[in-house]
């Protein structure tokens, strides 16, 4: 099987023409001793033959900033046991961008790699008046290259057509076989820009002109006064969406789960069955499935961010701010995929070049707001926080809602500074980067991640979240009360007494023994907490557990004080062990993983118990 | 009289100066890195350069940050690219007039 390696600079769709060309084939894995990602997928050309396609990470040039550049060079150098040594080297260029994204062609050809091009994006660059002469291009470059457009599978055919013809070249002459032994000075990356820019001068017939859309977009979006203002508007309006919106979807999801566990349990009649199904099975899964609306309209707007260019203008505008604390513009889109899940947004942060950036990004992400904590938000947000309109315009339970998301960003913030002050001293990062033309966000594209989205939750809902309900279920359950039992059922099950036995310990912050219930299996996944509760309060009860009965229960079961200590819990708790997994990948060191572990959970029980006496002597007075 | 001052100034103009002290949509011209041989500045320069930003190339300040010229946004060989001001000071340019 031949191997070829697909190369390009970030924002040439090098990760669209991988999905293109690979479609289903593909694989994920990590490279040997290190921890970027990598992915390859297979083909099959005309002539039948297999290719295995490594899509490696995006550079700009042959000189490594990053770990992720340095990958590219490791590879190319047959470096770190790399053995698929690549027969061939797919480079892409983005046709509307030739001067920027042509110069790792240009050094590929120096240092004697056999490789040929995909001009990918070439109807856009044609459409903005583009005119190449491709014969004189692939002669200057010395390699075949072919016009793609990648996220429309134009070219393709073509493309595939000329990597057989690639293939079946004969080996060069040993003076012409790659050195595998380069490196790349200043001087050295200054002379290639400069042969793209002769290059360029022979081949290009009439430039591409300027996006004035572009500029004219961001006169507005980057203005110096009104682009933050913009950027909070942006992000508020994304807050307060999550809940307006999903609030009628939620409600029909409720409904239908309520009926389900009612329909079901008139079946069955009441008994050990009953209660499993309806009472283990539906309600525990049910009351995660829930959240699912909230989830998506979240992924929704982070999509549409990411795709249509505007996230790294956030960066852009935020690179100041996130100085102050000691990190810089390129850890906020990492840490705002974090408000999605913590586990993208640390991988996110490979992006990051400098490590110590890189490692303070990845000790504050699970700290952001993720769509796990929503569903518990939502649920004490809405017993304990009435729902009333402040100011005319906003809605109370919303407004405390965008106080813990900004409490959190603030938390993160001082936490980093304090990381950095103390523990990993150092000058700051270099900001560079691409603030790429706007484009109307693809919808098939945003759909795909969407259902992929969705797909995986409901995985985890199905999976992970059930078993733990039914674990949980039984361990509210049995062993059975006594015949002549005066207490509760759940007070002589085994997770009464787990919960019991821990009370001592989080007394202080003013939790009881169910609060104590729900927190042991929610270390699994922050989310399993409401399914908790409400097998908690339907066991107690013997009743089913609709989102409202249970907001209810809570409300009458503790005082408000309660409420807002577990909140604060909730903001830092490091309840979510699959993030610690990813940590210890990520940052290859148990010692900073177990640092994160116990920074969270110092700084949830500190907080709430600050919370829970703060607010108990304010209310009480 | 007029004009020789004016061409005064201009020649003024003409001096080399850092990125970072080129007015907002003023085009001009780089020429070279400040310290260009200093060990410790090979990496920032490496990146720099690899974002297509060499001598010779025509740059434009574009937009600023909410917070001054750090970071600033180029046009440079018909891209924007984004840049902080540790890196908007070792860029050396001139003045171009149309």
């Amino acid at each position: 099987m031949s191997v070829i390696a697909l190369v390009g600079a970030p924002n040439t769709g090098k990760s669209s023409l991988f999905s293109a060309l690979t479609g289903t084939r593909q694989k994920i894995g990590n490279y040997p001793g290190v921890t970027v990602e990598k992915k390859h997928g297979y083909l099959t050309t005309p002539s039948g033959k297999k290719v295995n396609l490594i899509d490696l990470p995006g550079t700009y040039s042959l000189a490594p900033q990053s770990p992720d550049e340095q990958i590219v060079e490791d590879f190319l150098k047959g470096k770190k046991g790399h053995i698929e040594k690549p027969d061939m080297i797919l480079v892409v260029i983005d046709a509307t961008n030739l001067a920027r994204t042509m110069s790792l062609a240009v050094s590929l050809k120096e240092q004697g790699y056999p490789f040929m091009v995909a001009l990918n994006m070439y109807d856009l660059a044609k459409s903005k008046g583009l005119k190449l002469d491709l014969k004189a291009l692939e002669k200057e470059l010395g390699a075949q290259v072919v016009p793609t457009i990648a996220v429309k599978r134009d070219g393709l055919k073509n493309l595939l057509l000329s990597i057989d013809r690639s293939l079946r070249l004969k080996p060069k002459k040993a003076q012409d076989l790659p050195s595998h032994d380069w490196s790349l000075s200043v001087n050295d990356l200054i002379n290639t820009q400069q042969q793209v820019d002769e290059i360029l001068r022979r081949v290009v017939r009439a430039p591409s002109q300027a996006d004035k859309v572009t500029h004219a977009i961001d006169k507005v979006l980057l203005h110096p006064f009104f682009g933050g203002f913009i950027l909070l508007g942006i992000l508020f309006t994304m807050f307060q969406a999550v809940f307006s919106w999903a609030e009628k979807p939620m409600e029909l999801v409720e409904q239908s789960i309520t009926a389900l566990a009612n329909y079901v349990g008139s079946l069955l009649g009441s008994g050990l069955l009953q209660s499993f199904i309806c009472d283990g099975l539906i309600a525990g899964v049910g009351s995660v499935l829930v959240f699912l609306p909230q989830i998506l309209i979240l992924f929704f707007f982070i999509l549409i961010l990411e795709s249509s260019g505007y996230m790294p203008r956030a960066a852009f505008i935020m690179d100041r701010v996130m100085g102050l604390l000691g990190l810089e513009g390129r850890s906020f889109v990492p840490l705002l995929s974090s408000f999605a899940c913590a586990i993208p947004g640390i991988m996110a942060t490979r992006t990051i070049g400098n490590p110590r950036d890189r490692l303070l990004t990845i000790m504050v992400a699970p700290l952001m707001t993720c769509s796990a904590r929503l569903p518990v938000y939502t649920l004490l947000i809405g017993a304990f926080i009435p729902d009333t309109t402040i100011g005319g315009v906003f809605n109370l339970q919303g407004v405390v809602m965008f106080s813990l998301f900004i409490f959190a960003v603030i938390s993160a913030m001082l936490v980093a500074f304090t990381i950095k002050t103390f523990a990993l001293p150092g000058p700051k990062a270099t900001f560079l980067m691409d603030l790429p033309t706007y484009k109307l966000p693809h919808f098939s594209y945003i759909f795909m991640s969407l259902y992929q989205r969705a797909k995986a939750f409901l995985k985890k809902a199905g999976t992970l979240i059930l078993m733990i309900s039914v674990v949980l279920w039984a361990l509210s359950t049995f062993p059975r009360p006594p015949e002549n039992a005066t207490e509760a059922p759940i007070n002589y099950s085994i997770a009464g007494k787990i919960g019991h036995a821990v009370e001592p310990i989080v007394k202080p912050l003013g939790f009881d023994w169910r609060i104590a219930t729900g927190l042991i299996p929610g270390f699994a996944a922050r989310e399993v907490m409401v399914g908790a509760l409400g097998t908690v309060f339907a066991v107690e009860d013997a009743e089913d557990a609709g989102q409202a009965l249970l907001q209810h229960r809570i409300k009458s079961a503790w005082p408000l004080s309660t409420g807002l200590a577990l909140l604060v819990w909730y903001v830092f708790a490091p309840q979510c062990l699959a993030t610690f997994a990813v940590a210890r990948r990520e940052t290859n060191s148990i010692k900073w993983s177990a640092i994160m572990f116990f920074y969270m959970l110092a700084l949830a029980y500190l907080g709430a118990l600050a919370t829970f006496h703060l607010s108990s002597w304010l209310l009480a007075g | 009289m007029f004009l020789d001052a004016v061409l005064f100034f201009y020649s003024l103009e003409a001096a080399t100066l850092k990125l970072s002290e080129l007015p907002l949509d003023c085009p001009a011209k780089i020429v070279g890195f400040v310290n260009q041989n200093i060990k410790h500045q090979q990496g920032l320069l490496q990146s720099i350069v690899a974002m297509g930003l060499c001598p010779g190339c025509e740059v434009t300040i574009k937009h600023v940050g909410p917070f001054g010229k750090n970071p600033i946004a180029i046009s440079c060989r018909g891209a924007l690219i984004g840049i902080g001001l540790e890196e908007s000071e070792v860029i050396e340019v001139e003045r171009t007039y149309p």
